[in-house]
């Protein structure tokens, strides 16, 4: 119930974040919807002797898209994308959102601060490794710009330096003949992902399909791109048997841990099903039909 | 010359509540919400083994930390004995604030740390090293009867083995239908909204205790017993109460070491539980496993039920008296000639198994409602018909149920079932639904419906207690012994009052909670409150009103017989001959009364009841299923319930949709799991599924009026009939899905799947 003691800043300005960052980085933790952290820090499982609240630094709330790419600052809630028609540009994005937690943490919680959180149960992570996006990392020394499967270093952890920010998401912005999609199964509305998958697909002028990105929720230590699946669906024309193998690829591709949301055979194969619709459902918005 | 109303003219009125002002604006205080000056802060040093020796405790460091006033062991409280009462002829353990020696079960209580601030006590807990020697431990019930005892004073972890009813006549009885089955019904968390608190103060005249409870009154004589004071010297306040659900009917361990810092430190203690502790170490619900078998005739008739059921006790054996509730029941809405049953009480490893919104009728009522599906099945026969040709029958009432005095069950006051059966059958087009499911089935999609019928026991300790105030400008005050934890009795019980009175309905006030204004009773529990604490307040008035009368009679010169009481006006019937309310609670408060009659107008009544009343109703649930991932979703759901006449159907609906939302949880969602070394593995919302709103269909409620004759305003029990009619329905409604598959709750999606792909 009650955390251990713990320093609190505000800082106003990213320049006084990253100062803060450069100076004393490394026992600090950054506060954003705090939806992870405060519930860790109550039950004493987190206990960071200094708390840099970002929400008072104005300008990174920005959900924008230019250039084909759909741009999300520290700053933007999950709701905020729930409720965006900007962040329809990208299909897996625009449909992950709602099935993000629940309506009180959809409220607060971020999307930068669930991907640099990288609990492996998370699902926007899945979301940005089957859409490839990019993360900006920023300190006092300037900025840089990480692939997200380079961000991504094991459950807990990310490559975000002690004396740097995530200040922002990229992710491609699907094309007229691009969708993508998120199947979540969770136990109830709020709960985890018992199985998560994420899907995207860009199409050409004949419908053969030269990009996919599929990528898996809470059925490996952490989120998992499926390479090989990816892979088997490039370059061919879309089809049910085509989209049966990814499934069965990806399904053989994790492991999943038998826990209290569901026996590992059991999600195994959920992510066959779920990968199977996923990708059927995006190759719909993608041949101009239903979004 | 008029007559009055047979029942007041405000019953069946939907006044909205009147206390959702103060609990929305955040100006209702609860218990923790109370800090005297002063006030220390209780944590508590919980044990990580489910079972385990504890060999040692080290304090020093706890000293260290700043603000500690005092750290509480085990050999301070060895000579402070809980209830309830060992009892060695019911393997019925002693009980203590700490544990004594051996920790029973994950979180028990091994040491208690008071601070000045509550960060600094849960700082200083952390400190408390403590040595254990983990055991082996008892989880499972079947395992725990081999197991060794983990009371080593007893001889097995059976606490109680009970057996009524004729099991040779059972044996006998004939029929083409034998069939036998389980039916589990895990553990599930009360999980109020507020959970437990308690602030203990030790006074000049004795203890005075906040505490977050249903029954205020028996706390104070409980406290008065076991610390040895006179009742008088024990004030228990109970303020608002953010729900309970049954898990505040009694004093757990860390009441009684609030009240000992308070003493011990000579400073008000507070103490609020987490989520967390709550989640370990309340009294959880249900924990029974029955094994059924059932005799039918090839039209669904049943012509006998034997019941053999296990009840996980968990570590220590609370409400022992309660647990036959289930089987007293288990004959339900149904005229069963031979029903028997066994119950055995299994102490393990586990948190303690208390009462739970329903406490026993739910576990009946699923059990026997998984009979019905499965008479339904093995004969072919409709399941709403195999329903209809059991029903005890409207003149069979009143009516001794569960096999009679053979079997121990109760005296049913009134019913009539087929009544709210065809009334749902009705709103829910049941017919409709079954061609939509016929259609449904052809094109590949699993859709289920299910139906139950319940019938529940309510108004137990069958008198209410109420005393009503009258003050000079002729507003009310009405003290009751029982104690709104949500229901809003604020407001249905002020209607009762004011409609006696000819009062308007925010000239009443209703107190609760206050031991030191409020009269004897046994609280809010199994649905007793408008029955018994509403009879009597409704009586109270009453007894005010003939006086009134008698007053009013006298200031206009008429027969106390002509006045009556109406609109804030004492009228000569027929007459527009009247005098204010005011000006008759004037005269009677100044002595301007007739001979005979004492000044003043208060007064206060314990109204016996004709006994106990037993609501009933049917409820329908369709669920449709994901054939490939087995996901269930409840997709629409109908209960008609018959609670007699209905004081304020407006609150009558608040309490059926969260009954019905409890239910739905139970069926679907809500386990406690405990992993293989005994650890909780749902120790948080996270891992526990509590529902939500989101989760779940707007409910179709419906209903039908069976007064009962046990109280003056024909009112039954409602506080707990969602939550036991609900849970049948959509299980019964999973398995229809399933083509009567055996399902067990919660039913996951896997569980469904793997029945799919069995």
């Amino acid at each position: 119930m009650y955390p251990s003691k713990f320093n609190y800043l505000a800082p106003e300005s990213l320049e006084e974040a990253l100062a803060v960052l450069a100076e004393r980085g490394d026992e600090v933790k950054i506060l954003a919807g705090g939806q992870s952290l405060i519930p860790m820090m109550k039950l004493r499982f987190a206990e960071p002797s200094t708390l840099l609240d970002i929400n008072r630094i104005p300008g990174l709330d920005g959900l924008n898209r230019s250039n084909g790419t759909l741009s999300l600052g520290s700053l933007v809630r999950h709701n905020d994308v729930v409720k965006s028609d900007t962040a329809q540009a990208n299909h897996t994005v625009a449909s992950a959102a709602p099935w993000i937690a629940d309506p009180i943490v959809r409220n607060l919680g971020t999307v930068v601060g669930s991907l640099a959180h990288h609990d492996p149960e998370g699902d926007w992570a899945s979301v940005m490794l089957a859409c490839g996006a990019e993360l900006v990392l920023s300190s006092s020394t300037g900025e840089r710009v990480v692939d997200i499967e380079d961000f991504l270093v094991d459950m807990f952890t990310t490559s975000c330096q002690p004396n740097e920010m995530v200040t922002e998401v990229r992710v491609t912005a699907h094309t007229a003949s691009g969708g993508g999609n998120y199947q979540k199964l969770e136990r109830k509305v709020g709960d985890y992902a018992t199985v998560g998958v994420a899907t995207s697909l860009e199409l050409d002028d004949n419908g053969d399909i030269t990009s996919a990105g599929i990528a898996l929720t809470s059925v490996y230590p952490r989120n998992l791109k499926v390479v090989e699946a990816e892979q088997a669906l490039v370059g061919h024309a879309p089809s049910d048997d085509l989209f049966a193998e990814a499934g069965r690829i990806a399904s053989e591709a994790c492991d999943p841990a038998s826990d209290i949301r569901g026996s590992a055979t059991y999600k195994r194969h959920i992510v066959d099903v779920f990968t199977r619709r996923g990708l059927a459902k995006s190759l719909g918005i993608a041949q101009g039909g239903q979004s | 010359m008029t007559t009055e109303p047979a029942i007041p003219s405000f019953l069946g009125a939907p006044v909205q509540r009147r206390e959702d002002p103060a609990l929305i604006t955040g100006m209702a205080r609860y218990v923790d919400d109370i800090t005297p000056n002063g006030t220390l802060y209780l944590a508590l040093v919980r044990s990580p083994f489910a079972h385990a020796e504890v060999t040692g405790i080290d304090v020093e460091a706890a000293h260290e930390v700043p603000g500690v006033w005092a750290i509480i062991t085990s050999e301070d409280v060895a000579d402070v004995l809980m209830p309830p009462t060992p009892n060695p002829a019911r393997n019925v353990p002693r009980r203590y604030p700490l544990v004594q020696g051996k920790a029973l079960m994950p979180g028990d209580p091994v040491a208690a740390v008071v601070a000045e601030t509550a960060a600094a006590a849960k700082d200083a807990a952390d400190l408390v090293f403590v040595d254990y020697e983990p055991l082996d431990v008892v989880g499972d019930m079947e395992e725990a009867i081999e197991a060794p005892p983990i009371h080593p004073e007893f001889e097995s972890n059976v606490a109680y083995d009970r057996s009524k009813g004729d099991r040779k006549a059972f044996e006998l009885v004939e029929g083409p239908i034998r069939l036998s089955g389980v039916v589990e019904h895990p553990r599930v968390v009360p999980a109020p909204m507020e959970n437990r608190a308690i602030l203990a103060e030790w006074m000049e005249d004795g203890l005075k205790v906040h505490l977050s409870s249903q029954a205020p009154q028996l706390m104070q004589k409980q406290l008065a017993s076991d610390f040895d004071l006179s009742q008088t010297a024990v004030r228990v306040i109970t303020p608002f109460v953010g729900g309970a659900f049954g898990c505040k009917f009694d004093l757990a361990e860390e009441d009684y070491l609030t009240v000992i810092a308070a003493r011990v430190t000579g400073r008000p203690v507070k103490w609020t539980e987490s989520r967390r502790e709550h989640l370990l170490t309340i009294g959880h619900g249900r924990a029974q496993r029955h094994r059924y078998e059932v005799v039918a005739e090839n039209d669904g008739k049943i012509k006998g039920l034997w019941v053999d059921s296990m009840i996980d006790l968990g570590c220590r054996a609370r409400y022992i008296p309660w647990i036959e509730l289930t089987p007293r029941m288990g004959t339900g809405n149904y005229d069963i000639p031979v029903y028997g049953w066994r119950m055995r009480g299994i102490l393990t490893n586990r948190a303690p198994r208390g009462i739970y919104r329903g406490a026993g009728r739910p576990e009946a009522t699923l059990t026997l409602e998984r009979v019905i599906e499965a008479v339904a099945g093995a004969t072919g026969v409709d399941p709403a018909e195999v329903r209809r040709r059991n029903f005890i029958q409207p003149d069979q009432f009143p009516y001794h149920s569960s096999g009679g005095a053979v079997a121990g069950g109760y005296k049913y006051d009134t019913g009539e079932y087929e009544k709210t059966l065809d009334k749902l059958l009705e709103v829910a087009d049941y017919e409709g639904l079954r061609t939509e499911q016929a259609a449904a089935r052809e094109q590949g999609r699993l859709m289920g419906i299910g139906l139950s019928a319940y019938v529940e026991v309510c108004g137990f300790e069958s008198w209410g207690a109420a005393r009503v105030q009258v003050h000079p400008d002729g507003s009310v005050t009405v003290f009751v012994e029982t104690l709104d934890q949500g229901q809003g009795h604020r407001t249905s019980f002020a209607q009762l009052v004011a409609g006696v009175l000819g009062l308007d309905v925010d000239q009443v006030k209703i107190e609760q909670g206050d031991t030191a204004t409020t009269p004897y009773g046994w609280g809010t529990s199994g649905s007793r409150s408008i029955a018994q604490g509403g009879s009597a307040s409704h009586a109270a008035a009453g007894k005010v009103a003939e006086k009134a009368k008698k007053v009013a009679g006298r200031l206009l010169e008429a027969s106390a017989a002509d006045i009556v009481l109406a609109d804030g006006q004492a009228t000569v019937a027929g007459t527009d001959v009247s005098v204010t309310w005011e000006e008759v609670v004037t005269a009677a408060l100044n002595g301007n009364v007739p001979d005979g009659v004492t000044p003043g107008l208060d007064e206060e009544i314990h109204l016996k009841s004709g006994g106990l009343n037993f609501p009933f109703g049917c409820h329908l649930a369709v669920v449709d299923i994901d054939p490939e991932s087995g996901s269930p979703r409840l997709d629409r759901m109908w209960a008609v319930d018959d609670a007699g006449n209905i004081v304020n159907p407006m609150l009558a609906e608040g309490q059926r949709h969260g009954g019905l939302a409890q239910g739905v949880g139970q069926a679907l969602w809500e386990q406690v799991i405990y992993d293989e070394d005994g650890n909780l593995v749902t120790s948080s919302f996270m891992d526990y599924l509590i529902p939500t709103a989101v989760s779940l269909p707007l409910f179709g409620l419906d209903g039908t009026v069976t007064p009962t004759p046990t109280n003056p305003l024909g009112a039954k029990g409602l506080g707990e009939a969602g939550a036991i009619g609900s849970t049948p329905a959509v299980v019964n409604a999973v398995a229809d899905a399933l083509g009567g598959a055996d399902v067990q709750i919660p039913v996951t999606a896997e569980q469904i799947w793997r029945i799919l792909h069995s």
